[in-house]
C-alpha cells in the first residue's frame, strides 16, 4: 500500500515520522497509536466535546434563546430533577416500556426465527423478507400508520375488535389504561424483525449434529429447544438485550407520532419529557441535567450486562 | 386542546390570571368551565379525546361527525368538494357561550425591528399588506383569514367561504393565549391538566388545584 510523502508504504512512513532505531515492539506500539489517533480525534470531537458541553449547560440556568451560557447554578437542576414527580413518572413509564417490549420482542423474535427454520427453505426466505419490511420503515411513519390503525372511526384495530364484539373493552390511544400497551404493540411490530434477523443468523451457526444426537436420544421438540437452541443462542440474546434495551430506553419518535406522551402523561417516556422541557418550555439546562441523569440510569441498567459480555469476549 | 378550553373558560368569565396577575385556576368560573369541558369530552365521539383539529376536520369531511369544533384556518378543507363529502351542507357558528362570547385568537403579525434603517417604509409595507384590498386578495388566493372586520361579511368572499361571518362573530370578543415569557410552560401544564380531566384520571377540582399550585410556583 502506497501512502504519505515520497510514496513510501504506510507503515514505513509512519515509523519514519515517529523516529528511527526502534525495536519491533516499540515500533508496533507507535504504529498502533498513530493509527488510532484519527478515531480518537473523532470520538473526542463528536462525543466528548458535546458531552462536556451538556454537562456544563446542566449546571447553568441557560434557556433556549439566551445569548450567553446563563448563570452558574451549581447542582440546582439535579436537585430540581430529584423533586420532579413527572420525571419519575416518565422514568417508570420508560422502564415498563423497555421491559415490556424487550421481553415480547425477544420471545417473538426467537419463536418466529425457530419456526421459520422448520418450514421449506423457499417459503422461509419469502416470509423472512416479508417480516423484515417493518424494520425498513421510519419509526415516525410507523407511529403515524399505527395512529390510524388505532383510529376508532377508520382504524383496522377497532374494526377487527368490532367483528369480535370486543371493541367496547378496548380503550385505544385515548385511554390511560391502554395507551402505553398500544404504543408497545406498534414498537414490537416494528422491531421484532431485527431480533428475527439476528437470531436467524445465530441459529445457522448451531451444529446440526447436536440436534441429530438429541433426536437419537429421544428428546422431543420442546426439550431440544430448551436444552440446545436457547443455550446456543445465549450470546446472541445477551447482545440483543443490550442493543434493543438501550434503544427502547431512549424511545422517542414512535411515541411522539402516536401520542406525544399523552393521555395524561401515561405514555410519556424520558426522551419525550426531556424534549418537552428543552424545546417546548425552553428549559435547556434542566433538560440537559435530565439527559445526564438518564445517561447514568442507562449505565446502571446495562453496564453490568455490557461488562459481562466484555469479559466473555462478545464485544 | 388548550385553545378550546381557554375559549370555554373565558366565555364563562374565568381566566388564567386574576386582576392582580396571580394564577386563578381555582376560581369558581374556571372550575365550572373545566367541568363543562369534561362533560363535552364525555359525550364526544369515541377516541376524539386524543384528536387534533385536523382529526376533527377529517371526521367532518368524511361525514362521520355531525358536529365539530375546529379552527378557522382549516375550514377551507370542509368546503372543498374534492376533499370533503360534506361540502356545501355544513353550517357554521361561533362557540356557544354561558356568560359572554369569546374566541381564542391565534395570528401572525407584521413587526418592525427597533433598529430598522427604514422604519417609515417598513411601516408602509406592513400597512399595505394589511389593507382591506390586499388582505381580500390574499384570502381569495389561499383562504387565509385576515383581521379586517369588513372582510368577514364581504359578499364576494362569503360566497366561497361561508364560515367567515361565524369567525368574525367569534373574534368580536377574543384574546390570544397569555403572551408571557413562560407561555409554553403554562400551555404544557394546562394541557396535562386537561388531559387528566378528559381521561378521568383526575376530577376537575383536584386537577385545577394541582395545576394552580404548580403554576404558582413555576411562574413566580
Amino acid at each position: 500500500m502506497k501512502a504519505g510523502p515520497g510514496q513510501l508504504p504506510l507503515r514505513r512512513w509512519l515509523l519514519r515520522s515517529a523516529g528511527k532505531n526502534l525495536d519491533h515492539f516499540a515500533q508496533d506500539k507507535i504504529t498502533g497509536t498513530l493509527l488510532i489517533v484519527p478515531a480518537l480525534f473523532i470520538v473526542f470531537v463528536v462525543m466528548l466535546i458535546p458531552l462536556a458541553y451538556g454537562l456544563l449547560l446542566s449546571v447553568t440556568d441557560f434557556q433556549l434563546g439566551d445569548a450567553g451560557l446563563g448563570n452558574f447554578v451549581y447542582l440546582d437542576n439535579y436537585i430540581k430533577a430529584l423533586r420532579d414527580e413527572t420525571f419519575f413518572q416518565a422514568l417508570k413509564t420508560t422502564l415498563i416500556f423497555t421491559a415490556g417490549v424487550l421481553a415480547a420482542e425477544l420471545t417473538l423474535g426467537v419463536l418466529i426465527a425457530v419456526l421459520l427454520m422448520r418450514i421449506p427453505l423457499a417459503l422461509g426466505k419469502v416470509l423472512r423478507t416479508v417480516y423484515t419490511i417493518p424494520l425498513l420503515i421510519s419509526p415516525i411513519i410507523v407511529g403515524l400508520t399505527w395512529r390510524y390503525m388505532y383510529d376508532p372511526l377508520y382504524g383496522l384495530v377497532y374494526q377487527t375488535l368490532d367483528t369480535l364484539h370486543l371493541d367496547q373493552h378496548f380503550g385505544g390511544l385515548g385511554s390511560v389504561q391502554w395507551a402505553l400497551f398500544c404504543v408497545m404493540i406498534a414498537d414490537i411490530w416494528q422491531t421484532t424483525p431485527f431480533i428475527l434477523l439476528v437470531v436467524t443468523a445465530s441459529l445457522a451457526t448451531i451444529p446440526l449434529y447436536l440436534y441429530e444426537a438429541a433426536r437419537i436420544d429421544g428428546a422431543g421438540e420442546f426439550r431440544i429447544f430448551f436444552i440446545i437452541t436457547l443455550p446456543m443462542l445465549r450470546n446472541a440474546l445477551i447482545v440483543l438485550t443490550v442493543i434493543r434495551g438501550v434503544d427502547a430506553f431512549r424511545v422517542f419518535d414512535i411515541i411522539y407520532a402516536l401520542t406525544n406522551g399523552g393521555p395524561a402523561n401515561s405514555t410519556q417516556s424520558l426522551s419525550i419529557y426531556i424534549f418537552k422541557r428543552g424545546f417546548a418550555n425552553y428549559e435547556m439546562s434542566y433538560a440537559m441535567a435530565l439527559s445526564i441523569i438518564t445517561m447514568f440510569v442507562l449505565f446502571a441498567l446495562f453496564m453490568p450486562v455490557i461488562r459481562k459480555t466484555r469479559t466473555e469476549g462478545l464485544f | 386542546m388548550p385553545a378550546l378550553a381557554a375559549a370555554i373558560m373565558r366565555s364563562n368569565g374565568g381566566d388564567y390570571f386574576n386582576a392582580d396577575g396571580d394564577v386563578a385556576l381555582t376560581d369558581a368560573a374556571v372550575l365550572e368551565a373545566t367541568e363543562f369541558y369534561r362533560d363535552l369530552v364525555n359525550v364526544s365521539m369515541r377516541g376524539s379525546e386524543s384528536w387534533h383539529f385536523d382529526d376533527v376536520n377529517k371526521a367532518l369531511q368524511f361525514g362521520q361527525a355531525p358536529l365539530g369544533i375546529t379552527i378557522s384556518g382549516l375550514a377551507g378543507f370542509l368546503e372543498d368538494p374534492e376533499e370533503s363529502a360534506a361540502a356545501g351542507s355544513l353550517g357554521y357558528a361561533p362557540l356557544p357561550y354561558s356568560d359572554q362570547s369569546f374566541g381564542t385568537l391565534a395570528l401572525w403579525s407584521w413587526c418592525l425591528t427597533g433598529d430598522s434603517n427604514n422604519p417609515a417604509e417598513a411601516f408602509q409595507l406592513a400597512a399595505w399588506l394589511t389593507s382591506a384590498e390586499v388582505e381580500k386578495q390574499q384570502t381569495q388566493m389561499n383562504g387565509q383569514i385576515s383581521a379586517v372586520v369588513s372582510l368577514f361579511n364581504d359578499e364576494e368572499l362569503v360566497a366561497d367561504m361561508p364560515w367567515l361571518p361565524a369567525v368574525g362573530a367569534a373574534l368580536e370578543n377574543s384574546a390570544t393565549q397569555p403572551l408571557i415569557e413562560d407561555g409554553p410552560l403554562l400551555a404544557e401544564r394546562i394541557m396535562e391538566m386537561l388531559s387528566a380531566v378528559a381521561t378521568g384520571v383526575e376530577e376537575p377540582a383536584a386537577a385545577l388545584e394541582s395545576a394552580q399550585s404548580d403554576l404558582a410556583e413555576l411562574l413566580m
